[in-house]
């Protein structure tokens, strides 16, 4: 237990710990404030994120027809109000232009009207108009919203049967996809930050004693050949470890995205993609947290295993180039960014872990066994 | 003493600490992977070979000038086709009044041929159009938009307007020279230069820099590493030898960069053919991607800019080189030098958009080997932004060589009388 505590501590030199807290402030600037800063991201995104969110709380998750009529009259009241902006206003006088359908003309060869929406895109009278577009949008897609499955083609029979019975059960999309989209962005770049970590922490873990030629004083010390599975416990810890605290940081600051009304609600209701089980929001989010400890957890096991396999720090690095490629446009793609979705037949993913976790498990299983009956070198 | 060029000897010392790389199958297999990698983007990338052919049938027919002449036998061309396809009343109406029915209708064959006509057609189009579209071009409100978005005033802002006053004499002779009348690739839609630049030269170079900055930490650390160091130090080559391990890496960066370049470049030449086009000016008007064109400041053709853009690569490469070199002669870790010399550049690319508050110094931040890097379709282009100054590219590469250089000076110096211990 004592040497275990001791491989972990050694794992925190100075030098990693220093690159590590660089590393994550870029990869973090990079990857991730984009989508906690900009979320809704423009206009008229942020308009209909709000608008949403009061229609949220208002009617729930199901929208009727009696609930979509009152929101049109909120936005009857917001063209009122623009029209009689423009009535008002001297350069729309100018143009001759009174109702939000004359204003809204494509491309006018008209010097005053060009002059006039020139000057209201300057000014806030415009900002009206993004919450009508907002409001538009809002409409559209509860005008469209049992025709989003449809589709002339399907990726396979049992897409069209789940999709038959999204229908069946009037599960319906109601809300703009904007919401689930930025959390999977968002989830993906958290773990592919946790993968450098991961590589970065633990590519020494065997390396470093190898190099210091000190493996056969381990062998011959009381401890002796039980070290590779205490390293292997120190690294399992470590990748625990990093993963925890990564996910409760990012999580925290995805908070800030205030989405928490949501978290509630059908996926169905907010997206346009199909999903394999009736889930929420909420519990998606769970299933992809442990998809996130899964694949970080396989990453680091690999990342251990290279180290203890490689003989020097150039291999292990081209090999952890190669891995990292790899689960970033591969696993992470697919196994997360793509769970439970209709994309892949339903055993498609999570065959992907059970493999996955299978090859860990087989390698370690060679690796301790060859660890035991190793010559001394 | 005086300095000799490299004697036997010493050529005898970088030869064996090269075949330290040579012997270990990890470079070859990485690069054998970062070939395979490169070769199945350019096979899922590729453009429809039979659609790019007839630019290179026009080219072999009317020579890679659009002029009066050629537009005039060009239309002859279509109308031509047009007849043999059985039309009428000329190919445009006959273009018009295509529809999926009648399309689909029709034989292969005929398919096949009211495509070809619809591809020449759109090239007469494009090439007909060009000096009206460029016309529309005014460099001086590109500038103005440019000051207003970035917010520059003062220092930034008049050296804004030098440098738009510069482009704007530029792109008159330009004008002047009709130089945008020349044939190539439509840009919108094939994108071949972003293609070859933006995407495949890029991926080459960021490879290029993995394996440089591998290879060059793993020779400077590895007497150490191996525990040799007391050896080797004590020997009668002494610390010399780490001058000939620069040597080594900087071969090793250029032998392994020339392997993934031209291999990468071979599979991309053999999927797109550009024979007949290596004349073609690159700022050809139909190099048109997106809402404004490439301004270069000089007239060049292909294969001059392609070639530019591979020492502009090698150079940054020899750079990163000496730059990781410094750093391992110091450290003397390859793992630690190798992670930090990446996040070093990672860190130049990120840097410039923390500089939002300061216009001069989100100027100054431009002059940056990444950005020079990650965006080779972007070269010598007067419309790239911050990045558009005549002497952008050569004042990059000067300062970042010099502050290499001079680093690595020091270093070597001051290695010269450490200490040496365990």
């Amino acid at each position: 237990m004592r040497l275990w505590w001791m491989e972990i501590k050694k794992c925190f030199t100075w030098p990693i710990i220093g690159l590590l807290i660089v590393m994550n402030v870029l990869l973090y600037s990079l990857l991730v404030e984009f989508y906690l800063d900009n979320f809704p991201n423009g206009r008229p995104s942020s308009e209909r994120f709000e608008i949403e969110l009061n229609m949220v709380e208002k009617y729930g998750e199901v929208i009727d027809d009696g609930e979509i009529a009152e929101v049109q009259r909120e936005y009857g009241k917001l063209v009122e109000k623009f029209e009689a902006i423009l009535k008002d206003h001297p350069l729309s006088q100018a143009a001759g232009v009174e109702t939000i359908e004359q204003y809204r003309e494509d491309e006018r060869d008209d010097e005053a009207f060009n002059k006039m929406r020139q000057a209201f895109w300057e000014t806030d009278d415009f900002d009206l108009m993004w919450w009508i577009q907002a409001y538009e949008g809002v409409f559209e897609n509860y005008r469209y919203k049992d025709r989003i499955f449809h589709g002339e083609y399907y990726r396979s029979a049992q897409e069209k049967e789940r999709i038959e019975e999204l229908l069946d059960n009037e599960s319906y999309q109601y809300y703009g996809s904007s919401v689930v989209e930025n959390f999977m962005t968002i989830a993906e770049n958290v773990t592919i930050i946790i993968l450098f970590n991961l590589m970065i922490l633990l590519s020494p873990l065997f390396l470093r004693d190898k190099a210091n030629q000190m493996v056969p004083l381990q062998y011959s010390s009381k401890h002796g050949r039980k070290t590779f599975a205490t390293k292997w416990w120190a690294g399992l810890a470590l990748t625990l470890f990093v993963t925890t605290f990564l996910i409760a940081a990012y999580g925290l600051l995805y908070m800030g995205n205030g989405t928490s009304p949501f978290f509630f609600m059908q996926l169905y209701h907010m997206g346009y993609n199909n999903y394999w089980y009736d889930i929420t929001f909420g519990q998606y989010i769970i299933f992809v947290v442990i998809g996130m400890y899964l694949i970080s957890g396989i990453f680091g096991m690999l990342v251990i295993a290279c180290s203890s396999l490689s003989g020097n720090y150039l291999i292990q690095m081209a090999t952890q180039i190669v891995l990292i490629g790899l689960f970033i446009w591969l696993v992470i793609l697919t196994a997360l960014g793509m769970l439970f979705q209709t994309y892949h037949l339903p055993w498609v993913v999570p065959g992907i872990y059970v493999g996955l976790i299978t090859l860990v498990l087989l390698l370690f299983y060679r690796l301790l066994r060859r660890e035991r009956v190793r010559e001394i070198t | 003493m005086p300095r000799k060029a490299l004697s036997g000897e010493e050529m005898r010392y970088i030869g064996l600490e090269l075949q330290k790389l040579w012997r270990s199958p990890v470079i070859w297999i990485l690069l054998i992977v970062f070939l395979g990698f490169n070769s199945f983007y350019i096979w899922s990338e590729a453009r429809e070979g039979k659609e790019l052919a007839i630019l290179n049938d026009i080219v072999e027919t009317y020579g890679k000038t659009i002029n009066d002449e050629a537009l005039e036998g060009l239309q002859e061309e279509i109308e031509q086709k047009a007849i043999a396809l059985g039309s009428e009343q000329g190919a445009a109406a006959y273009l018009d009044s295509m529809t999926p029915e009648f399309y689909y209708k029709q034989s292969e064959d005929i398919q096949q041929q009211i495509d070809e006509l619809s591809l020449y057609a759109m090239y007469a189009d494009l090439a007909g159009r060009l000096g009206e579209r460029y016309e529309k071009i005014d460099i001086h409100a590109f500038g103005e938009d440019m000051k207003k978005t970035y917010g520059l005033s003062g220092i930034s802002a008049s050296w804004m307007d030098e440098h738009f006053a510069q482009l704007e004499g530029r792109f008159e002779t330009f004008m002047e020279n009709e130089s945008y009348n020349e044939w190539f690739f439509a840009g919108n839609p094939y994108r071949m230069h972003s293609f070859l630049f933006r995407s495949i030269m890029k991926i080459i170079a960021l490879e290029g820099i993995l394996l440089a900055v591998l290879m060059t930490a793993y020779l400077t650390a590895y007497e150490r590493e191996q525990r040799t160091h007391l050896l080797v130090f004590a020997s009668k080559i002494g610390r010399g030898l780490m001058k000939k391990k620069a040597w080594a890496a900087g071969i090793a960066t250029v032998w392994a960069g020339l392997l993934l370049m031209a291999g990468t470049l071979a599979v991309f030449f053999s999927f797109h053919d550009y024979s007949g086009l290596w004349n073609v000016n690159v700022g050809s008007g139909l190099n048109w991607e997106y809402q404004a064109p490439y301004v270069f400041w000089w007239d060049m053709p292909i294969w001059q800019y392609l070639l530019l853009a591979v020492v502009i690569v090698f150079i940054s490469w020899l750079i990163i080189t000496i730059a990781t070199f410094a750093m391992a002669v110091r450290v003397q870790s390859s793992y630690i030098v190798s992670i930090a010399i990446l996040l070093v550049l990672l860190a130049l690319f990120v840097v410039p958009s923390y500089f939002t508050f300061s216009p001069l110094l989100m100027l100054a931040s431009h002059f940056n080997l990444m950005l020079l890097v990650l965006n080779p379709h972007m070269l010598f282009n007067g419309l790239s932004g911050m990045t558009g100054f005549w002497y952008h590219e050569l004042l990059t590469l000067s300062i970042f060589m010099l502050l290499a250089a001079v680093v690595a000076i020091r270093t070597m110096k001051r290695f010269k009388r450490k200490d040496i211990h365990e």
